[in-house]
């Protein structure tokens, strides 16, 4: 089932009640959400994702916009009746029945003709069971289980009614990545998850919707989203170890960062730029245009780290160069010597923090 | 370390465990002793023998059997009565939200209300004076029922005015006790039951109601 989001807004009245400002928590979200993808919805915290999935799953209302799950307008439905699935992060079960009456619970609320015979909510809960491997555990209590385990009854619970749309709120914290990628593609409903954990994210979403300040920055594959963030936020926000950013200068079609013209940018207008170069952008290179104080190598195996400090430095912590191993700077050096891959390069406005695009030769 | 800190626990429950001790514990035993002396004397401390005759006396005294009775009844009334009504009002008030503080406080005055004042108002409610027969049957005479000495009359309405009493007086402790009970329950809960498709309103009969499903047992463990 295809989702449909169209000038989602949601505003909340200010904690602060003299004042009659509003918490704008999301804010003109528009996305359409392909039939049976997974999608991560990911920003830091209080970036209004959680909402978000609220407002999918329809526990809350928007203040305005449309939600359509196929061609169905959902948006003044309550949440049961929308046939959505919603795992919350802190499971929610009911700590008084066991795992097989948890899981029933739903299929016994459902009415008229709705609701199945006896035999086949006995067959459902055991499909659902299988699928996330708890068929060993069906007359524990929940509290006789560990987080993983309980997170999986919470899935179970939400896909037994074979819902149009699977809705998890941080399902992470528990359980693989690969596990969710795994029930999501063997149940082929449509999910939309919610999580800080970008690596994680990235690793399994067929899309992801990076979000700050409850304003969609970039919709996209991850893969696309990771080449090409549209800003420095989002850039920032995705990768690990962080982008590297500097405060640079463009001058006739030459990044400067410092007195150094690191890389030609041709294309992009002169003027003060953010330059973000991701780690794995650096080619040790002894006859290279960039130097930088060379603080420390860090040996990860395959890779090496080179920690470096610039006086440009803009970011929060040192510079990372992700190097292959077989290549390291010379014991007791001051300083290293880069080549930029200059698609590994992203120019921001200084001031919009908005992509500046420049041809790659 | 450990023993130091077991006598550290010790000195910090030392006052209460005085107090406890002087006015608790030493007259609970020391009661217990004195119900087998008997013609214990209060002021020269003396008594004659030991014996069970003060527990046959008071086995064979009609006051002390009415006493029991009535607690009984009092008992098997009030608190199934007042604890169904303390959870109702506990719902609501955990249902609502504007003037939810407000209805907290009423709902608790009845708790630092001065006995003597309660007692005033309730003789205006039941006592029969020379001038009125009281707030309580004024709203009878309404429905044209007769009067009914609530104080000196007939049994069952001295119990009544009894166990409303009780009932009332007891309500604010269990109101705060249940609605902390409830309100200790994650928000979560709520819209996981809305979630499964419980309707508020559903009763029994479709299996268990958001209710029952999901707030008593989830508040139980307060």
């Amino acid at each position: 089932m295809k989702v449909v989001l169209q000038n989602l807004t949601k505003k909340f009245p200010s904690r602060n009640k003299k004042s009659n400002d509003e918490v704008i928590a999301v804010n003109d979200f528009n996305f359409e959400i392909p039939d049976g993808k997974l999608i991560g919805l990911l920003g830091p915290s209080g970036c209004g994702k959680s909402t978000a999935l609220n407002l999918i799953s329809g526990l809350i209302q928007p203040t305005s916009g449309k939600i359509f799950f196929g061609d169905d307008d959902v948006t003044g439905l309550p949440p049961e009746n929308r046939g959505v699935g919603l795992v919350f992060q802190s499971y929610a079960l009911y700590p008084h029945l066991t795992v097989r009456e948890n899981i029933m619970f739903p299929l016994q609320n459902l009415k008229g003709a709705e609701r199945p015979s006896k035999e086949e909510m006995e067959r459902r809960v055991m499909e659902a069971a299988r699928l996330v491997q708890i068929e060993n555990l069906m007359e524990r209590k929940p509290g006789e289980m560990s987080g993983g385990q309980q997170q999986r009854v919470a899935i179970a619970r939400a896909v037994v009614k074979m819902p149009r749309v699977l809705l998890l709120d941080e399902p992470l914290s528990n359980l693989d990545a690969e596990e969710i990628r795994r029930i999501q593609r063997d149940t082929g409903i449509t999910t939309v998850f919610v999580t800080h954990d970008q690596e994680e994210a990235m690793s399994i979403s067929d899309m992801i919707v990076v979000m700050k300040d409850g304003v969609v920055q970039q919709i996209g594959k991850p893969q696309d989203v990771y080449d090409s963030p549209v800003n420095l936020f989002v850039s920032k926000f995705l990768g690990t170890p962080p982008i590297n950013v500097f405060d640079g200068q463009v001058k006739g079609g030459k990044l400067y960062i410092g007195s150094e013209a690191v890389l030609d940018v041709p294309g992009a207008a002169d003027g003060p730029v953010w330059a973000g170069i991701r780690p794995e952008g650096f080619i040790l290179d002894e006859n290279g245009p960039f130097t930088c104080d060379l603080t420390g190598v860090e040996v990860m195996g395959r890779d090496i780290s080179v920690v470096c400090g610039h006086e440009k430095n803009a970011g929060a912590g040192a510079i990372r160069a992700i190097i292959s191993a077989e290549h390291r700077p010379a014991d007791g050096a001051k300083q290293v010597r880069f080549t930029l891959k200059p698609w590994k390069v992203f120019l921001f406005n200084h001031e919009t923090e908005e992509r500046i695009h420049f041809e790659v030769k | 370390m450990n023993k130091e800190n077991n006598l550290k626990g010790w000195l910090y429950l030392l006052p209460a465990i005085l107090f406890l001790g002087f006015f608790m514990v030493y007259p609970l035993v020391d009661v217990f002793v004195y119900s087998f002396e008997e013609g214990y004397n209060s002021a020269s401390q003396t008594f004659f023998g030991v014996g069970l005759y003060n527990y046959s006396y008071v086995l064979h005294d009609p006051y002390f059997l009415q006493a029991l009775k009535n607690t009984f009844i009092l008992v098997i009334i009030t608190v199934p009565l007042s604890t169904i009504i303390a959870l109702l009002i506990s719902v609501g008030l955990n249902s609502i939200t504007p003037l939810k503080k407000l209805y907290q406080t009423v709902y608790f005055l009845p708790y630092v209300t001065n006995t003597l004042a309660v007692g005033l108002v309730f003789m205006i409610l039941f006592k029969k004076t020379a001038y009125t027969d009281g707030l309580a049957n004024l709203i009878l005479a309404w429905f044209g029922k007769g009067p009914i000495d609530f104080i000196d009359g007939p049994y069952w309405a001295k119990m009544f005015v009894l166990c409303f009493y009780t009932i009332w007086v007891v309500m604010p402790f269990k109101v705060l006790i249940l609605t902390s009970a409830l309100a200790s329950v994650n928000q979560d809960y709520y819209n996981a039951a809305k979630v499964d498709g419980t309707s508020p309103l559903s009763p029994a009969s479709s299996g268990p109601s958001r209710p029952t499903a999901t707030r008593w047992p989830c508040s139980a463990r307060t």
